[in-house]
């Protein structure tokens, strides 16, 4: 007895409990043997194995950053604080996406899973143990969208971020539009949403960057892997880096070419350059566009340009320079879209952003061209606090050198293979040209790595991938998986190395309630350091004031004493919010006097008019008196 | 080939649907429904309207995958650029109406699909 089984290619018998086992006779097209389909496709049973794999990681994963005690996390971050099992379930999750890069057969959906497992427990460790928003930014950024939504206004002299109102705009359109009020479930885990967001853009650019499938999704786990800057919060960065990501994957993709014919000798000068840095043509555009969907796409470009000139103040000014490159190695044939690039921020600054662009004019402008000074603000002056933070410091640095050191080794074998790796060595440099421009606050050169790292990251595994659509060895699977065990781990120790300052407690969140609850509309509220959960509300209701700044002192810098908090405080007195994190923020940091903040406070409280308004396990506020000829 | 249609015309209807129904939800509704109709639609509604109206007439062979994550990239990247877009330029002019805004990016997401629309049904050959 035969039955027909068109739905069924490697089965060769049908168990039935009424009749026993049925022999199947295939019928239509050539079925393969299932040997023939194993030897072609690989052994169905792994992708199904990595996938059990996934899921443990993820379990695991979840289930260890549960058991982390918050209290814990001292001056070297997360690291110190971390289980084993997290650690296990970090490398099943590597291994499950290095298995899933070496089936015979590529599983795009098997690929997404892994990577998605990876987002959470690398980069979701935040939002899972903390359950609040990370950084004071974010509570910040919550502010100025709270404030857009109740006034549908801006204060643009408030400060820079109301002259770049696009993200927070798009906030509050969701928030008012919603009746969603408190965003902050969405501030607390954007880290794992952003990156889930770069996903698509960053496998997009991957493949123009690289030769194969395989080494596009291993560029996109390298970014995942080395991305410690932790800019991924709820921020304008983050959104305008989306757009970034996705406007150079569609140059790559839809505009390849040179954007002038090969007239005049620096142009022809320029063609053999890059033919001789990389020869042969760029790959071609993968699908078959009309005429008008050029056009479409080159406005897309535009949009999503002008889209990060309103949102970000320092994204644009990246894509100049990796737009210029691209246009000057024959990979973006749009002639206009650099010099957009140049013209729109620019304008920006100008006509839209005035008011900041008045009062910023030395910050902007004064240290152009001054490498030491970008030098110092990026890195000398980063480097300090106590030994456990320094060490954070130095691995930052070291993880930073670490990957484009192995982006430049990558390039290097790349061109001596005659792969494709000169767009993505473009785009690695290309953010450098902003170091000599102005420190941004000492941020810089972790801005630059940022704009740098989906370029290099395609450089780096370059070398551990073969040029065509076959698997990697066993051999370059090992050191894939060692190299990213390494990085990985490295991110673990940087990335999460300020957890003790970056993060806060439910606690601390209600006594910033408590001193909005007590604090009269338009008083003056001081925070000892530069890292307090608030603003959150009451954006522009409040007069907020720093003591003492959250970076490592520097050798020189004089000690602070009671002066300089009570030369804040206004005839009418003031309020002064002293909390645990920035308790925390002052010994890691080794910002402050030297007896430390909490003693500081203590002795300072002990001088008269300091009365305590409220206190609780996360700090604790006063009511400072104001001095009758204060300010 | 008819599966393809078949997909290209359930992901626009999907995103007709959230496109109607963001039009009355952006001025009212509970706030759960709201969210999740909304929030979506801000976050690729217009962009998904954008790739289904710019399908390409051929994909090479064998490189059909390179367009897809470009396409979910330019959808999310396009939709998000042109909120921020519209929300700065009602912040600058002083004339905050995120409901009207919605309902103008629900309008041009409309009017994209009913174009997609209109060039299948020429397309399809004639029985």
């Amino acid at each position: 007895m035969a039955v027909q089984a068109p739905w069924s290619v490697s089965s060769t018998r049908l168990h039935r409990s009424d009749v026993g086992t049925l022999p199947l006779v295939a019928s239509g097209p050539k079925r393969l043997h299932p040997a023939q389909h194993r030897a072609e496709r690989g052994d169905p049973r792994i992708p199904g194995a990595l996938a059990v794999m996934a899921a443990t990681a993820l379990i695991l994963g979840v289930w260890a950053l549960k058991t982390v005690n918050a209290q814990d996390i001292g001056g070297a971050g997360l690291i110190q604080v971390l289980p084993p099992s997290y650690f296990f379930a970090l490398g099943l999750s590597l291994a499950g996406f290095v298995g899933s890069l070496g089936l015979k057969v590529l599983r795009p959906w098997l690929l997404v899973v892994q990577l998605l497992v990876l987002i959470v427990v690398l980069h979701g460790a935040d939002p899972i143990i903390h359950g609040l928003p990370r950084l004071e930014a974010s509570y910040r950024h919550l502010g100025i969208t709270d404030y857009i939504t109740q006034t549908g206004g801006l204060d643009r002299k408030l400060d820079a971020y109301f002259n770049w109102p696009g993200f927070f705009g798009l906030l509050a359109m969701l928030s008012n539009t919603t009746g969603v009020h408190d965003l902050t479930w969405v501030a607390t885990w954007a880290p794992v949403g952003v990156n889930v967001l770069f996903m698509p853009a960053l496998l997009a650019l991957a493949l123009r960057l690289g030769s194969s499938p395989r080494q596009a999704w291993a560029a996109v786990w390298m970014f995942y892997l080395a991305s410690w800057v932790g800019q991924d919060y709820l921020s304008p960065q983050a959104c305008a880096l989306l757009l970034l990501l996705t406007l150079i994957a569609c140059v790559l993709t839809v505009f390849p070419g040179w954007p002038w014919k090969p007239a005049g000798k620096p142009a022809g000068r320029l063609r053999n350059l890059a033919r001789r840095l990389e020869p042969g043509k760029p790959a071609p555009i993968p699908g078959e566009l009309p005429g008008s969907a050029f056009i479409t796409l080159a406005a897309v470009c535009v949009v999503l340009l002008a889209g990060m000139t309103v949102a970000h103040q320092l994204t644009p000014f990246a894509a100049i320079p990796i737009l210029a490159l691209l246009a000057l190695s024959g990979r973006c044939r749009l002639r206009f879209l650099p010099v957009l690039a140049l013209l729109l921020p620019v304008c920006w600054l100008v006509l839209a952003a005035t008011p900041f662009l008045i009062g910023h004019l030395h910050t902007l402008f004064g240290s152009i061209g001054n490498i030491n000074a970008a030098a110092s603000a990026s890195l000398l002056n980063r480097v300090g606090g106590s030994p456990a933070h320094q060490f954070i410091v130095y691995s930052r640095l070291a993880e930073g050198a670490l990957v484009w050191v192995l982006a430049g080794l990558g390039s290097l074998r790349g061109r001596r293979l005659r792969r494709p790796w000169l767009a993505a060595a473009l785009g690695t440099v290309a953010p450098f040209v902003m170091f000599p421009l102005q420190s941004y606050g000492g941020e810089l050169l972790l801005r630059i790595y940022l704009f740098s790292l989906p370029f290099a990251a395609s450089l780096v595994v370059l070398p551990l991938l073969p040029r065509g659509p076959s698997p990697p060895g066993l051999r370059r699977m090992g050191v894939l998986l060692l190299l990213g065990s390494i990085i990985a781990t490295g991110t673990v120790a940087t990335r999460y190395g300020n957890d003790a300052i970056e993060n806060f407690t439910p606690d601390e969140i209600a006594l910033v309630n408590q001193l909005y609850a007590t604090a009269p509309h338009g008083s003056v509220l001081i925070e000892a350091v530069h890292d307090t959960a608030w603003r959150y509300a009451h954006y522009a209701g409040y007069r907020y004031q720093t003591v003492l700044p959250a970076e490592p002192a520097r050798p020189g810098d004089p000690q602070p004493g009671c002066l300089s908090i009570t030369q804040l405080v206004p005839s009418a007195g003031a309020y002064l919010i002293v909390t645990a994190s920035q308790v925390s923020a002052s010994g890691v940091l080794n910002t402050g006097p030297s007896e430390g903040l909490q003693h500081f406070i203590d002795r300072c409280a002990l001088q008269g008019g300091w009365s305590l308004e409220s206190r609780n396990a996360g700090g604790v506020v006063y009511h400072l008196q104001g001095a009758p000829n204060g300010i | 080939m008819a599966s393809r249609h078949r997909s290209v015309a359930t992901i626009g209807a999907v995103v007709a649907v959230m496109a109607v129904a963001s039009i009355p939800l952006s001025f009212t509704g509970p706030e759960g429904l709201r969210l999740a109709v909304i929030g979506p639609f801000l976050l690729a509604g217009p962009g998904t309207a954008l790739i289904l109206f710019l399908k390409p007439r051929r994909i090479r062979k064998g490189t059909g995958f390179e367009m897809l994550p470009l396409a979910v990239a330019i959808a999310v990247s396009f939709s998000l650029a042109l909120a921020i877009l519209l929300s700065t330029a009602m912040l600058y002019a002083g004339f905050w109406h995120p409901s009207a805004a919605v309902s103008g990016l629900a309008v041009l997401t409309l009017g994209l699909l009913v174009a997609v629309d209109r060039r299948s049904r020429r397309e399809e050959p004639a029985p």
